[in-house]
């Protein structure tokens, strides 16, 4: 078994790794209790522990709340925005308008944020506008890549079944393909929380982690800062995990051999 | 000594005309059906029997047989020529082939990822303008005849590859009727499946007297097993030898003329396995 987990392409069950995932974690968590020096900026897991209380007892659940509303308002209006103009690709006109959301990625926001708290009237407004064209533009790319990787043969079935373009829009692409929404939701759900703590840190009368987070940076209180870093994992990794749960009741993937 | 058996032609069923498709400037296909070599699928009868058409199209690879059966199906429109079908609406009147009135049943069976096959069968019929009343005791019919009973809740990645094709069958059947065309039908199935798609052949042609079957194979023996008739699909040569391009229908075997239709492999059918294998040599 001891050389199997060391030798590329082997089969190893999910327990044994999910024993081998603890014990790695173990690892890291001794490492961090055992070899961190006593005086050093580097704060010890006691020290994270207590940085945590704190933040309980000053209510961080609100803010916690608070940038979850966040994400999910954003995500919500993102993606419904995202899919109407990626769906909207397969009708020719509208390819290049999608092509030239995706290439706006590269830009970054810095210059235009006077005119979006113009356009949001900023405050909370501004906190969404500023995610959801972020988001929008990275979930248009996976969108029109999924549509891009759709077989001509499953059109075809759909035509050789009488259906007109529209109906083969609606089956093929968007009925036949929402798992993919959801799984494109998750993959790029970490670049929203990226972006989340920014976000909240430019208007801090909003609350949220990021606000939090960025306060705490200022005044170097690394415990503290862990314990909000460590938090912001735990949340990501407990959405990613709804996130999986929604995605594995579509029947292709209830239903997977 | 076996006697041939007997039949007659009725009228046209599926006629096609000097059908020529090119996709940016290059020609795939070039006059498929010409004074020379006439691509006129008419209706069988045999006495006492309803007898279908089952008819081969043959030709090496990249000569354009896919093309010609999506031009067929009317999923690409042609840059010359005609496809025409009985308008059933006004009796004896022609026709031309829209999608969705020639089934296509495709190499790989695509099926839907998100649906069971009862779902994707129901959406079929729906199609198919099968009247809402009769679309369950029709699908639960075909779902039965073709042996699917225990999978009509199944999702499609749950099937074997013999399923999935008789879900595909089934679903044309339900929206196109009598005209069925199969790309591969053969290609990349094991024995027993094959004699599936042979059942399922049987199936549909013997289950009504329009129903028309037209398949692409590599498989020779199998074409001249099956078919009553085969088009060889090829590059035609001019005098210098060189081939022109665009694949055109360069033979043409009636096997109920030839006496080999609807009969057991034999001497005869092994001839004509050889005298298409020279022919494509040639192609």
């Amino acid at each position: 078994m001891l050389k199997k987990l060391f030798t590329p392409f082997s089969y190893v069950d999910k327990r044994t790794l999910t024993i081998v995932g603890f014990f790695q974690l173990s690892l890291l968590i001794l490492a961090w209790i055992f070899l961190v020096p006593e005086k050093t900026l580097f704060p010890h897991l006691g020290e994270v522990v207590d940085g945590w209380k704190q933040l309980w007892n000053n209510g961080f659940f609100y803010e916690i709340l608070a940038s979850l509303k966040l994400c999910l308002i954003a995500t919500v209006i993102s993606v419904i925005l995202s899919s109407v103009i990626a769906y909207a690709t397969t009708i020719p006109f509208f390819k290049p308008i999608g092509t030239f959301f995706t290439k706006l990625r590269y830009n970054p926001i810095q210059g235009f944020t006077l005119f979006l708290t113009q356009i949001s009237g900023g405050g909370r407004n501004l906190q969404i506008t500023l995610l959801v064209i972020f988001m929008s533009f990275y979930f248009i790319d996976s969108l029109m890549v999924m549509i891009k990787s759709i077989p001509e043969e499953d059109i075809i079935r759909r035509k050789a079944q009488k259906m007109s373009n529209w109906k083969v829009l609606w089956k093929v692409v968007i009925m036949d393909r929402l798992d993919y929404l959801f799984e494109i939701v998750r993959q790029n759900l970490s670049i929203t929380f990226m972006m989340l703590v920014s976000v909240e840190a430019m208007n801090k009368a909003a609350g949220g982690m990021g606000a939090i987070l960025n306060d705490t940076n200022r005044a170097l209180n690394f415990p503290k800062i862990f314990a909000i870093q460590i938090t912001i994992f735990l949340i990501g990794i407990l959405i990613d995990a709804a996130l999986r749960f929604v995605i594995n009741q579509f029947l292709v993937n209830r239903n997977r051999k | 000594m076996d006697i041939a058996p007997k039949y007659t032609l009725a009228e046209d069923l599926l006629v096609v005309e000097n059908l020529s498709v090119a996709y940016c400037n290059k020609i795939i296909i070039r006059d498929i059906g010409t004074t020379q070599i006439p691509f006129v699928i008419k209706d069988i009868q045999r006495a006492n029997m309803q007898q279908g058409q089952t008819v081969a199209v043959l030709g090496r690879s990249g000569r354009g047989k896919s093309t010609f059966f999506k031009a067929i199906t009317g999923i690409i429109q042609p840059n010359m020529g005609t496809i025409k079908i009985p308008d059933y609406k006004q009796q004896g009147n022609f026709r031309t082939v829209k999608e969705g009135d020639v089934g296509f049943v495709q190499q790989n069976f695509p099926l839907s990822r998100n649906q069971t096959i009862y779902q994707m069968l129901q959406n079929a019929a729906a199609q198919g303008k099968i009247d809402a009343a009769e679309r369950n005791s029709i699908i639960n019919y075909h779902i039965e005849n073709w042996g699917l009973k225990e999978q009509r809740n199944l999702a499609p990645n749950q099937l074997s590859g013999g399923q999935k094709q008789r879900v595909a069958i089934i679903e044309q059947l339900l929206c196109s009727h009598h005209f069925m065309v199969f790309d591969e039908p053969f290609s990349g199935l094991d024995v027993c499946n094959i004699e599936d798609v042979r059942d399922s052949f049987r199936k549909i042609t013997t289950s009504n007297e329009i129903n028309t079957i037209i398949f692409s194979t590599h498989d020779i023996d199998l074409a001249v097993e099956l078919a009553d008739q085969i088009y060889i699909i090829g590059y035609e040569q001019n005098t210098q030898g060189q081939f022109l391009p665009g694949g055109t229908l360069v033979g043409y075997y009636d096997l109920k003329k030839m006496d080999l239709a609807w009969q057991d492999f034999s001497a005869g059918h092994r001839d004509l396995v050889d005298m298409i294998k020279k022919q494509f040599r040639l192609s």
